[in-house]
């Protein structure tokens, strides 16, 4: 016992305790580092850094390039879809709609039509087929048609000569495909 | 946020976390390929489908328990899985919220954030008014104390913040509009972002591009000004505005809402309780005088739980010994208070608490001998309550502290340090020192604290007993006359032991 630190005693136990803390202390924020600094364009060296450091960042969600708007602010993704239900009728939709409600439900929606859009092609088939599944399985459609509808931004001379930002001319559609039911 | 995120959730649950919802497992599982299974940890892949609901219903009140900061030690590390586990499980759905939600989470679980403004203060405030009233005390309860897991907390967050401004505005760099200025106008353009109108901005290009430019400013030099006390104030307004603003016009209130939040990392405790004082003090007990008899329970409760609440101390709690006192159970505000010195003190034998974790049979032939010498014993294995009977009974307790292997004064004085001072608590303690060292080990320790070296016979304990609760009895060693007056076996066993080392031989156990 040591009475001039007021009578405590750094025991084997609390300086290991003390070190595997700083430890880890000085992972996370190598990891907090690395996270956003190797979203590309990257070197090698923290492409190299971001391996040591995956793990743990993607098991506490933590893996974020915190890149918000960047580098440019880009038009929007919009999924379309067209149900045919077994007696015959039709319903068209999209998503994200004004109709959703709250927002935050509305953004959800928003994000998955954004995951469609910037997904590489290979990724895009899996993607249109969970979202054909689950629209038929949600409706009851037995066949879905979906499209993807790309919104690009008005600019503001169109706007000063009285173009809405919603104008049907600023969407352009591209077909994903027809899906039944039963084959997903 | 957390609450409000993971019900949000709920209202389309299956489309998003159901097995063939927008994020099926089958989706997932390929995305997965390539990455850590830990990427994906997510309770949801175990629980059965006809359980989900049940179990979202579970998650949303666990996440409000924690809102509320009841049971926050669990609840906390519950509300971090809980909320991975959702990011993990609807992954194509996420966005900058649950990046922020994580990150407050996460640090929030490294931290004591159960210790104020939270139920489980109530129930601490309300325990120890409880306990002090049922011994005879009431003394104001004091405030939480510091932790350095609360420093940490607070330190990494402000680390990560400036971590995302920082490679938010640079990542920005790379954009050719927010060179030009044009970015923040792309933004206001995007039909599905846009919550309010914002196309008047077509007519003020000079406000677009200081906008731009200001965003890109702050967000780089976030991290630099941050830590000036002097800026700091300017800085984190600009964030809220540009939050508020994110939230007002781009409809993205939860996110910007959640940042914001975080900014308190950077605001000193001081000045979030001088704003939460008003706030505080509405829902605290009101001014009054209460006369209570220590033995009624029921005004013993009801006075309890104005001391939960008297945050103003506003209370005024006067224990009345005299059972001709009716006791009170209503307000009395024109009472004069009786004195707590005029309450009689008890009458009972010096009392030595003894702590530790050994069974009696390990103690008993000194608790033979302090009981020989009138004592009265009481062995407790726990600290707390050593020092509350120790405290209960002021200068007539001792308390004898025999774990050397637990030698620890920071563990003695325990966690409430303000309260439990242990300054005011007689206290010997046995430790595995030869005597020839005791006098410098005890070197630095208060004056009610005494070192006993387990190589002392019982003699000196007694003396040291003695000299700390005042009792001159007790210090001078047996004259030699008292000593040849002492004729029965059991007297002579006494005296014997007088001499023995108190780490004598345990007693064989009976029968």
């Amino acid at each position: 016992m040591n009475p001039s630190t007021g009578g405590t005693t750094r025991t084997f136990r609390n300086t290991i305790g003390i070190v595997l803390v700083n430890l880890w202390l000085g992972y996370h924020l190598f990891c907090v580092v690395i996270s956003p600094a190797s979203v590309g364009p990257a070197s090698e060296l923290e492409y190299a850094g971001w391996r040591i450091a995956a793990p743990y960042l993607q098991t506490l969600n933590l893996n974020h390039g915190y890149h918000f708007f960047a580098p440019d602010p880009a038009g929007s993704s919009i999924v379309s879809y067209v149900l045919e239900f077994p007696d015959g009728r039709t319903e068209a939709g999209r998503f994200p709609n004004r109709e959703i409600f709250p927002r935050l439900l509305y953004h959800r929606h928003f994000m998955l039509s954004e995951f469609l859009g910037g997904a590489d092609p290979g990724r895009q088939k899996s993607i249109r087929q969970a979202y054909a599944r689950n629209l038929c399985k949600r409706t009851g459609a037995s066949k879905v048609t979906l499209s993807l509808v790309l919104h690009s931004l008005a600019t503001r001379d169109q706007v000063l000569a009285g173009v809405k930002l919603d104008d049907p001319s600023s969407y352009s559609e591209e077909p994903l495909g027809t899906f039944a039911v039963n084959e997903l | 946020m957390l609450c409000y995120t993971h019900f949000v959730w709920g209202l389309k649950f299956h489309d998003f976390l159901g097995d063939d919802g927008f994020n099926s497992a089958t989706l997932l599982k390929e995305i997965q390929i390539g990455t850590v299974p830990s990427a994906f940890l997510s309770f949801w892949w175990i629980v059965p489908e006809q359980y989900a609901w049940t179990v979202h219903l579970f998650c949303l009140g666990v996440l409000a328990l924690f809102t509320c900061g009841a049971m926050t030690r669990v609840t906390s590390i519950l509300a971090l899985l809980i909320t991975i586990s959702y990011a993990h499980r609807a992954m194509l759905a996420n966005y900058g919220l649950d990046q922020i939600n994580t990150v407050l989470i996460f640090y929030l679980t490294l931290s004591r954030c159960g210790d104020a403004y939270s139920v489980d203060r109530l129930w601490f405030r309300f325990r120890k008014a409880r306990r002090q009233l049922a011994l005879g005390t009431v003394s104001q309860i004091s405030p939480p104390s510091p932790h350095w897991t609360n420093n940490l907390a607070t330190r990494l967050l402000q680390f990560h913040y400036c971590v995302i401004y920082f490679m938010a505005g640079i990542s920005k760099l790379q954009g050719e509009s927010w060179w030009a200025g044009e970015a923040v106008w792309r933004t206001a353009a995007n039909y599905e972002y846009q919550s309010a109108d914002l196309t008047w901005l077509a007519h003020v290009p000079w406000l677009v591009n200081l906008v731009t430019h200001g965003t890109i400013l702050w967000e780089i030099s976030f991290c630099f000004l941050v830590w000036n006390p002097l800026l700091r104030p300017l800085i984190l307004l600009c964030g809220v505005a540009m939050h508020l603003g994110i939230g007002g016009f781009l409809g993205m209130w939860t996110f910007g809402s959640a940042m914001i939040f975080g900014y308190l990392a950077f605001v000193s405790p001081a000045v979030i309780q001088r704003c939460l004082n008003p706030v505080v003090s509405l829902f605290a007990s009101g001014t009054r005088t209460l006369k209570i008899h220590k033995g009624h329970r029921t005004a013993l409760r009801r006075a309890a739980r104005l001391l939960t609440f008297d945050f103003c101390r506003r209370v005024t709690i006067q224990l009345a010994a005299d059972s001709t006192d009716p006791p009170d159970s209503r307000e009395l505000n024109d009472f004069h208070a009786d004195s707590l010195s005029n309450l009689p003190r008890p009458d009972i034998a010096p009392l030595i608490v003894i702590c530790s974790r050994e069974s009696i049979a390990a103690h008993s032939r000194l608790i033979d001998y302090l009981a020989g010498h009138g004592f009265n014993c009481a062995l407790t294995r726990s600290v707390a309550n050593a020092r509350e009977l120790t405290a209960f009974h002021d200068s007539q307790a001792c308390l004898l502290w025999l774990e050397h292997s637990d030698l620890n004064l920071r563990e003695l004085s325990g966690n409430f340090a303000a309260e439990w001072q242990h300054e005011f608590v007689p206290m010997i303690i046995k430790v595995p020192l030869p005597e020839i060292e005791i006098p410098e080990a005890s070197r630095g320790f208060p004056a009610n604290i005494r070192l006993l070296s387990n190589e002392s016979t019982y003699r000196r304990l007694r003396s040291l007993i003695g000299e700390l609760i005042g009792d001159d009895r007790l210090r001078k060693p047996r004259s030699p006359v008292e000593q040849v007056t002492i004729f029965s076996r059991a007297s002579q066993e006494m005296e014997a032991r007088e001499s023995e080392p108190l780490q004598g031989r345990i007693p064989p156990p009976r029968g």
